[in-house]
C-alpha cells in the first residue's frame, strides 16, 4: 500500500525558502572557489617564464630568419630565378623528347610494379620450398627428391624473376639518366634557390613553432594540459647523483631547466633577467662539449638546491646579500627556509661546488675564488688542526718555523713574548695568527658597552692572558735547544748586500716591506716571512749563518740553498741585521704574570690526570717558572702551537680541531650560533666564525678553559669569501665513484709535480703553466729574469732536468743571469716526479731516449752552413775554449751548445729556433723566422736568394743539395732550415760538430751525461760519418 | 621595564606547566559551577578577553612565529572550537535546570515535541554545512601551505621533535611518566575506558538534553580529564614546548642553547638515602618496597577505602563491578595530575623504578 503524502502544509523546522537562498549563495561561493583553486593550481611562475621565453626566443628568430630572408631574396637569388628562366626555356625546347621519355617512364611503372611483385612471390615460395626439403632431409628422408626437385624448379622461377626485375630496373634508370640531362641545368637552378633561402625556411618555421596562438593555448589550457602541452616540467635524471636520505640513496632528478629555460642555450649570455640567461660558463660546464654535460651533471650536484623543486623559492635558492633577501621576499615571495639542508650556494660561494669531486687536485684555475681559498687554507695552515682529507693526502710540510732552537735563534726572549702577544704588531702580513687579548678574553660583550660584571671577566681575562703568553714562552726557552752560533768573519758592505737582497733571487720568496698587507694569493712573494724588521728578531751572524746554509740550521726548512759566496751572503746578512722592528712593537709593555692565576691554570690542567688533592700538592712543589713551563706546555697542547711549528715535546701530537673533511655538508644545527643573531646558514656561521674566531663566546661567562680557542687569522674580506667557499666545498659526495674526476697516470703524475711546485715557490720566480713569475716583475730586463718555464718537458731530456735540479750550478745554462736557481735538496722521489709532471704536461716522451735519431749527412752539412750563415756563433759558444776565450764577455753569452745533445730534446731544438719569441717570450734569442701575412713563418734567407752579395753562398748550397732549385726550396722552408741547423747543433755536443750523428746508438745515459767533461767528442761516436 | 614587558614576564612566568595546569584545575572546577560565565553576557565576555588576548599576542614577533606556523594555526582554531562548545553545552544545561526547576519540559523536550522530515529540514542543512566546509578546506589548503620538511634523518632529528597535534598530550606526559606508561597503557586505557563509559555510567538522567545539576560529578570528571589533561596538554605541548622540550612563555625566544636543571630522584633515594640514610638495598624489590607498596594501596585498596567513604553513593548505586572499573579508570586519570605534583613539589622522578625490569612508574 503506498505511503499517503503529508498533509499539507508540511510544517519545517527551518524556512526553505530562505535555505533555499543560502543554499544558493553557498554553491556560488564554492563554485567561485572551485574556480580558484584550479586557476591556482594551474598557475605556476615557470609557466609564465617558459611563455616569456618563447616570446623572446621568437623575436630572436624573427630577426634571424628576417636576416635570412634579406640573404634568401637578395641580388643572387634574382641571379638564380634569370639562370632558372634560361634553363627552363631550354628544356621547353626539348619538351617534344622530355614528353616521349617520361611517357615511357609511366609505361614503365606498372610493368616494374609487376616484376617486383613476382620476385617477392618467388622468394616466398623459395623459401617454403628450402623449409619442405630440408624437413624432409631430416625428418622424411623418401620425400627428399621430389622435395628437392621442387626447389631446383623455384630457384630456376626466382632467378628469372630477379632477372626480369634487374632488367625493369636498368631501362628506368637509363630513362631517368636521359630525362636528368635534359633538366640538369634547370634542376641544378632550382636545388641553388633552395639552398639560398634553406636558412631562412628553417628559421620561418622555428618562428612559427614559437607562436603563441589559439593551438597553443589550447594545448595548455587547464585539464587538457594532460595530453600533450608544450609548457612542461623540463627534467633531467641523473642516475650518479644521489639525494642521501639516510636509508637510501634516491637519484637526483634536476628540474632547473624548466625555468632556467636558456642555460644551455647559447645567444642569450646578455639576457637582463638572470633566468633566461646562458650559463656563463659553457665550455666548463653545462654545454653539451663541456667536461660536465646537461645530461650527466644537471645543475644540483655542483650548485646545492632541491633537485626536483620547480619554485623559485622550495629549490632552495639563497641570497648573497640581506638586501637580495629582501628583493627576493617582495618579488618572488622567498623566505629562508630552515628545513633545507643543502640548499643552493649563495652566487659568491658557488665554486665550493668543485671542490668534493677535484679534492685530489693541487690548483683550481677555472674557480679562482676556490683557488685562492685552498691556496689561504695551505698557507696559513688550517690543516694543522683541523684534519682535511684532501690536503692530508697531499702532504703538506708544516707551516711555521721550527721553534726547537728558537732560544739561540731569536735575539731576546722578550721579543717572542712581543711576538706571542701580537704578532701582526711586528709584521703586519705575518701569516701568524693572534691567539691572546681577543674578544672574548678581554671584550666579551664585544661592540655593546660592558655591564660591572662584564668589565670583571675582561680585567680577569687580560690577566689570563698575560700568564698564557708568559707561559708558552717559558717553555719554549725552556725546551729550546743552545746551539752556538759562530760569529760571521768581519763585516760587510749593507749597501751591496741591499742590492744582492734583489738581485740574487731572495725576492721570490721575501718582501722587506714593514707596511705590506697579506697577499697569499696575488702574489708568490708572500711565501717565505716578510724581512722587514728581522734584524731585530736576531743577530747578523745568525742571519749570515742560515743564509750560507738554511738546511743546515733546520734540515726540514723549506727555504732553499742560493749558492751565496761568503762574502755576498756576509753583505745581505749586514743589511738585514740593519732592519729593525716598528718602535711601537718594541714598545710593548711585557705581561706580568699573575701568580694566582698561574696557579688557576696549573690546577686545571693537574687535575685532567689527579684528584684536587695531588693536583694541589703537585702544584705547590713547583716554583713559579716551573709552574710556568708546566702550564705553557698544556697551553701549547691547549691551543696546538704544534700544528704549524716543531716543538721538541710535540713530535707525535694530534690536531686540536675540528675535523673540516665534510664541514661543507655539516647540519646547521650543530653550529653554535651562541647568543649571536645570524641567518642560520653555513656560508653565514663560517663567514662570521673566520671574521672573528671568537665571536659565538659573546656575552657568555665562560671560564678560560671553555672559551673558543681559534685563533683570529686577520682576514681580508676578499679571504673571507675565499676561506667560506673552501670549507663550504669539504662536503660529503653524493654520487658514484663513476661521476667523480678520476685521475688518469698522467694527471696524477701531474699533480704530484704541482704539489712539489707550490711546496717551494716555483712560481715565485718561474712562471709555470701560465702563473706566476712575481719575482720577473722586479727585474726590467726580461732576459734577466728567471726563465718563463714553458714546454720544459718537450724541450729538456728527462735525465738532464732530473740532474740540474738536484744540483743546479750558478751559470750553467745562462751565464749572464745574476738571478740564482737555488738548490732546493730535493729528495731522490720528487726529483723523479719533477722530471715526470714536466714531460706529461707536454705530453712528451718519459723517459726520452734519442735512440732513434739518425742524421741525413746533406741536410746536416747545410746546417753547418746556416749557422755559419746566421752567425750563430756569436753569442753560442760551442766549447769551453770559445766560452773562456779572451776578449768575451761571458754575460752576454748564449747558453752553450755543447750541452744541446745532453739536455734538450732533439724535435725541440729546431721548434725552438723556428719560434723562440713564442717559447720565451721577452728571450735574446732572435727571431729569425717572423711570422708572414699568411700567418706562416717565413724564411728571410730566400729573399735574399737572388742578391748578388749571396751567389757565393747561393753556389755552395746548390753544392750541398745536389741543384740550385734544391737549394731555393731548402732556404724558403723554415722548417727544412731548422732541422739542418738542428741536426748540426745536435752533433756540436756528441762529436764537437766534426761530423753528422750517424746510425749509431743513442747517446750514453745522460745522468753520466751532465757530468761528462767538456771538450772533445766521446770515443763511442767517433766513428760517426 | 615598560608596563607590558612587564605583563609579558608575568604571563611567561604563568603559563609555566604548573601554573597553567593548576590554573586550569582551578578555573574549571570554579568556572563550572559560576552561572553567570555561562551566559550570553558571560560568554562574550570569555570570548572578547581569549580572543583579544589572542589577537593582541600576535603582535609580538616570538609569539607570533611560533602561532603562524601551519601546523599551529589549526590549535588555534582548536581553543575557539572547544571554547565554543565547552560554553554552549553549559549555556544549555544551566537554561535546563532552570527551566526543570521552574518545572517547565527542557529545550531539547520542547523541541522534538514536534517532528518534522530529514529532508529537507536535516539533510538540506548537512549539505549547505557540507559545502561551506568544503570551501573553507580549500582555501585553507591553498593558502597555508602543508608543513612539509626535508626526507626524515635520525641523526639531523628536528628539534623540537614534536608529534602530531592531536597526540601532543600524550607526548606531554612522557615528561612524566615512563614510555611504557604515558606510551602504551595510559592510551590503552583512555581509549577502553570512553568505550565503557556507557556500560558503567548506566544513569539515564542527561540523556537527550544537557544539565549540569543532575550530573555535577560525571561532568566535572569528564571535563577535567578532557580539558585541563588533554585539550589543555595539546595547547602546552603546542605553544609552550620548544627546543629540547624545554618549557618557553609564550612571548619568550625559542633559545636552542636554553638549558633547565633535570634534578629528579626516585622515591627509593628519598626514603633510603635521606629518610633512612641508608645505602639503596640492592635487591629491587627490597629497594622498591615502599614504592610499590603506595602504588599497590592506589590501585587496590583506594577503590575500597573509597566505596566506604566518599563514594560510597556510587558504590551503592553501581554495584561492585561498575564500580571497580569505573573507580580504576578514575584513579589511572588522576594518576597523571598526581605524578605532575608529584614532580613539581618533590622533584620526583619515580614512585617505582626497576631498571632491572625497564619498569618505572
Amino acid at each position: 500500500m503506498p505511503r499517503k503524502p503529508p498533509a499539507e502544509p508540511i510544517d519545517h523546522h527551518y524556512n526553505i525558502p530562505k535555505l533555499n537562498r543560502v543554499f544558493f549563495a553557498a554553491g556560488i561561493v564554492l563554485t567561485v572557489i572551485f574556480i580558484g583553486m584550479v586557476i591556482s593550481d594551474y598557475t605556476r611562475d615557470w609557466k609564465t617564464i617558459q611563455r616569456i621565453f618563447m616570446r623572446m626566443d621568437a623575436r630572436k628568430t624573427r630577426e634571424a630568419a628576417l636576416a635570412a630572408r634579406q640573404k634568401a631574396y637578395g641580388q643572387e637569388r634574382q641571379k638564380l630565378l634569370g639562370d632558372l628562366r634560361a634553363a627552363r626555356t631550354e628544356v621547353a625546347s626539348r619538351q617534344k623528347e622530355l614528353d616521349r621519355l617520361n611517357a615511357k617512364l609511366r609505361d614503365l611503372n606498372p610493368k616494374i610494379y609487376l616484376a617486383d611483385q613476382q620476385a617477392k612471390f618467388s622468394k616466398a615460395s623459395f623459401d617454403a620450398a628450402l623449409y619442405k626439403y630440408e624437413d624432409a632431409l631430416a625428418n622424411k628422408p623418401k620425400a627428399a627428391p621430389g622435395a628437392r626437385k621442387e626447389l631446383d624448379k623455384i630457384r630456376a622461377d626466382l632467378a628469372a624473376a630477379n632477372e626480369r626485375l634487374a632488367e625493369r630496373k636498368r631501362e628506368e634508370s637509363q630513362l631517368n639518366e636521359e630525362i636528368k640531362q635534359i633538366t640538369a641545368k634547370q634542376d641544378e637552378a632550382r636545388a641553388s634557390i633552395e639552398k639560398l633561402s634553406a636558412d631562412f625556411k628553417l628559421s620561418r618555421q622555428k618562428f612559427e613553432s614559437l607562436k603563441q596562438d589559439a593551438l597553443f593555448r589550447l594545448r595548455n589550457s587547464p585539464i587538457l594540459d594532460m595530453v600533450n602541452p608544450s609548457l612542461r616540467v623540463q627534467q633531467v635524471q641523473l642516475p650518479e647523483h644521489f639525494n642521501d636520505v639516510n636509508f637510501m640513496r634516491i637519484p637526483r632528478v634536476d628540474r632547473c631547466a624548466t625555468c632556467h629555460v636558456a642555460a644551455d642555450r647559447r645567444g642569450f649570455e646578455e639576457a637582463k633577467n638572470a633566468v633566461f640567461r646562458t650559463h656563463p660558463s659553457l665550455n666548463l660546464m653545462v654545454g653539451s662539449e663541456s667536461p660536465h654535460p646537461y645530461g650527466s651533471f644537471g645543475c644540483t650536484p655542483c650548485h646545492g638546491g632541491r633537485d626536483r623543486a620547480s619554485s623559485f623559492w622550495s629549490a632552495g635558492h639563497s641570497p648573497e646579500t640581506e638586501k637580495e633577501a629582501a628583493r627576493w621576499e617582495k618579488d618572488f615571495d622567498w623566505r629562508f627556509d630552515k628545513f633545507n639542508e643543502m640548499p643552493i650556494l649563495p652566487m659568491k660561494y658557488t665554486e665550493a661546488g668543485c671542490y668534493r669531486c677535484h679534492a685530489e687536485e693541487t690548483n683550481f684555475p677555472d674557480a679562482p675564488r676556490l683557488d685562492a681559498g685552498m691556496k689561504t687554507i695551505e698557507a696559513l695552515g688550517c690543516w694543522g688542526c683541523h684534519r682535511i682529507e684532501g690536503l692530508e693526502k697531499q702532504g703538506l710540510p708544516k707551516v711555521g718555523p721550527s721553534l726547537e732552537k728558537i732560544a739561540s735563534k731569536v735575539s731576546s726572549i722578550d721579543w717572542a713574548t712581543r711576538w706571542v702577544m701580537n704578532p701582526a704588531a711586528f709584521r703586519p702580513n705575518t701569516k701568524m695568527p693572534t691567539f691572546f687579548y681577543l674578544e672574548n678574553f678581554v671584550n666579551v660583550s664585544g661592540p655593546t658597552p660592558p655591564t660591572a660584571a662584564q668589565q670583571r671577566m675582561n680585567a680577569v681575562g687580560r690577566v689570563e692572558n698575560d700568564a698564557m703568553v708568559n707561559s708558552i714562552v717559558a717553555y719554549l726557552a725552556a725546551r729550546s735547544k743552545r746551539v752556538a752560533i759562530e760569529p760571521a768573519p768581519g763585516h760587510g758592505d749593507a749597501a751591496r748586500g741591499e742590492k744582492l737582497l734583489a738581485s740574487r733571487g731572495c725576492f721570490g720568496c721575501h718582501l722587506v716591506d714593514p707596511h705590506a698587507q697579506r697577499d697569499l694569493v696575488g702574489t708568490y712573494r708572500q711565501f717565505g716571512p716578510n724581512l722587514a724588521g728581522v734584524g731585530s728578531k736576531t743577530s747578523r751572524d745568525w742571519i749570515y749563518r742560515w743564509i750560507l746554509d738554511p738546511k743546515a740550521w733546520n734540515p726540514d726548512t723549506k727555504m732553499p740553498n742560493l749558492r751565496l759566496s761568503n762574502e755576498d751572503a756576509l753583505d745581505i746578512a749586514e743589511y738585514l741585521s740593519t732592519l729593525k722592528a716598528p718602535a711601537a712593537f718594541d714598545a710593548m709593555p711585557l705581561p706580568k704574570t699573575d701568580p694566582a692565576t698561574l696557579d688557576r691554570m696549573g690546577l686545571y690542567f693537574e687535575m685532567a690526570t689527579k684528584t684536587v688533592f695531588d693536583a694541589k700538592a703537585d702544584l705547590a712543589k713547583m716554583d713559579l717558572p716551573a709552574k710556568e713551563v708546566y702550564v705553557g706546555e698544556k697551553l701549547i697542547a691547549y691551543y696546538g702551537c704544534f700544528a704549524c711549528h716543531q716543538i721538541p715535546g710535540f713530535e707525535d701530537a694530534k690536531p686540536i680541531g675540528t675535523e673540516l673533511t665534510e664541514e661543507g655538508s655539516k647540519a646547521v644545527h650543530r653550529l653554535d650560533f651562541g647568543f649571536v643573531h645570524l641567518t642560520h646558514t653555513r656560508q653565514d656561521w663560517f663567514r662570521a666564525k673566520l671574521n672573528n674566531t671568537r665571536l659565538f663566546d659573546r656575552d657568555r661567562a665562560r671560564g678560560w678553559e671553555e672559551k673558543l680557542k681559534m685563533p683570529l687569522f686577520r682576514f681580508s674580506p676578499k679571504e673571507l669569501d675565499d676561506v667560506t667557499t673552501a670549507v663550504l666545498g669539504f662536503q660529503k659526495l653524493n654520487a658514484s665513484a663513476a661521476a667523480k674526476k678520476e685521475l688518469n697516470s698522467d694527471e696524477v703524475a701531474i699533480e704530484r709535480g704541482r704539489r712539489i711546485i707550490k711546496n717551494h715557490n716555483c712560481q715565485g720566480c718561474h712562471v709555470l703553466e701560465g702563473y706566476g713569475g712575481s719575482f720577473r716583475s722586479l727585474v726590467a730586463d726580461p732576459s734577466l729574469a728567471p726563465p718563463i718555464i714553458q714546454g720544459e718537458g718537450a724541450k729538456t731530456q728527462s735525465d738532464w732536468l732530473f740532474a740540474f735540479l738536484k744540483a743546479p750550478k750558478t751559470g750553467q745554462i745562462r751565464p749572464w743571469l745574476e738571478v740564482h736557481m737555488p738548490t732546493f735538496g730535493f729528495s731522490t722521489d720528487e726529483l723523479n716526479d719533477l722530471t715526470r709532471y714536466f714531460a706529461a704536461l707536454d705530453r712528451a716522451r718519459y723517459p726520452f731516449d734519442a735512440g732513434d735519431y739518425v742524421t741525413d749527412p746533406k741536410i746536416w752539412q747545410a746546417g753547418r752552413k746556416t749557422f755559419e750563415l746566421l752567425r750563430c756563433k756569436q753569442c753560442h759558444p760551442r766549447n769551453e775554449q770559445e766560452m773562456n776565450a779572451p776578449g768575451v764577455d761571458r754575460a752576454s753569452l748564449a747558453p752553450n751548445l755543447q750541452m744541446a745533445s745532453s739536455r734538450l730534446r732533439h724535435d725541440w731544438i729546431n721548434d725552438w729556433i723556428r719560434r723562440p719569441d713564442e717559447w720565451m717570450p721577452g728571450t735574446r734569442m732572435p727571431t729569425n723566422f717572423p711570422v708572414g701575412d699568411g700567418g706562416q713563418r717565413t724564411s728571410p734567407i730566400a729573399g735574399m736568394f737572388d742578391a748578388p752579395a749571396f751567389a757565393k753562398d747561393r753556389q755552395e748550397y746548390a753544392q750541398i743539395l745536389g741543384g740550385d732549385a734544391e737549394a731555393k726550396a731548402f732556404l724558403s722552408n723554415p722548417d727544412a732550415i731548422t732541422k739542418a741547423l738542428r741536426d748540426y747543433v745536435w752533433s756540436v755536443g756528441v762529436n764537437g760538430g766534426t761530423a753528422p750523428v750517424g746510425a749509431s746508438p743513442a747517446p750514453a745515459p745522460p745522468t753520466s751525461r751532465a757530468a761528462r767533461p767538456a771538450g772533445g767528442a766521446r770515443p763511442r761516436e767517433a766513428g760517426a760519418p | 621595564m615598560n608596563p607590558i614587558s612587564l605583563l609579558k614576564s608575568a604571563i611567561n612566568f604563568l603559563s609555566a606547566p604548573q601554573y597553567l595546569v593548576t590554573a586550569m584545575l582551578i578555573g574549571l572546577l570554579v568556572g563550572i559551577r559560576w552561572k553567570f560565565l555561562w551566559s550570553k553576557k558571560g560568554g562574550l565576555m570569555l570570548l572578547a578577553l581569549i580572543a583579544g588576548g589572542i589577537g593582541l599576542s600576535y603582535l609580538d614577533p616570538n609569539f607570533n612565529a611560533v602561532a603562524t606556523l601551519p601546523d599551529n594555526v589549526p590549535i588555534v582554531g582548536m581553543i575557539f572550537l572547544v571554547g565554543f562548545f565547552f560554553w554552549f553545552a553549559m549555556n544549555q544545561a544551566y537554561e535546563n535546570d532552570r527551566r526543570t526547576a521552574a518545572g517547565l519540559p527542557t529545550i531539547e523536550a520542547e523541541d522534538s515535541s514536534q517532528k518534522v522530515f530529514s529532508w529537507p529540514d536535516l539533510v538540506y542543512v548537512e549539505l549547505i554545512c557540507l559545502v561551506l566546509v568544503t570551501a573553507v578546506m580549500i582555501i585553507w589548503s591553498i593558502y597555508l601551505k602543508a608543513p612539509l620538511e626535508e626526507p626524515a634523518n635520525p641523526t639531523d632529528s628536528p628539534n623540537p621533535a614534536k608529534a602530531p597535534w592531536y597526540f601532543l598530550g600524550l607526548q606531554e606526559m612522557l615528561v612524566y611518566f615512563d614510555p611504557w606508561l604515558a606510551g602504551v597503557v595510559l592510551p590503552s586505557l583512555i581509549i577502553v575506558g570512553l568505550m565503557a563509559i556507557p556500560y558503567i555510567d548506566t544513569n539515564p538522567k542527561g540523556n537527550g538534553y544537557f544539565t549540569f545539576r543532575e550530573r555535577k560529578w560525571e561532568i566535572t570528571m569528564f571535563l577535567t580529564g578532557f580539558i585541563v589533561l588533554w585539550c589543555t596538554l595539546i595547547v602546552l605541548g603546542t605553544f609552550l614546548r620548544g627546543p629540547n622540550w624545554n618549557f618557553f612563555g609564550p612571548y619568550e625566544f625559542w633559545d636552542v642553547n636554553k638549558l633547565v636543571p633535570l634534578n629528579n630522584i626516585n622515591l627509593s633515594e628519598i626514603i633510603w638515602i635521606r629518610l633512612f640514610q641508608k645505602p639503596l638495598p640492592n635487591f629491587w624489590l627490597w629497594r622498591e618496597i615502599f614504592g610499590l607498596a603506595i602504588v599497590g594501596f592506589y590501585l587496590f585498596a583506594l577503590p575500597l577505602l573509597l566505596s566506604q567513604t566518599l563514594l560510597r553513593r556510587f558504590f551503592e548505586k553501581m554495584g561492585m563491578v561498575r564500580y571497580m572499573i569505573g573507580v580504576s579508570l578514575l584513579l589511572t586519570m588522576m594518576a597523571l595530575p598526581i605524578k605532575m605534583y608529584l614532580r613539581w613539589i618533590f622533584n620526583l622522578k619515580y614512585i617505582v623504578n626497576i631498571p632491572e625490569f625497564s619498569f618505572n612508574i
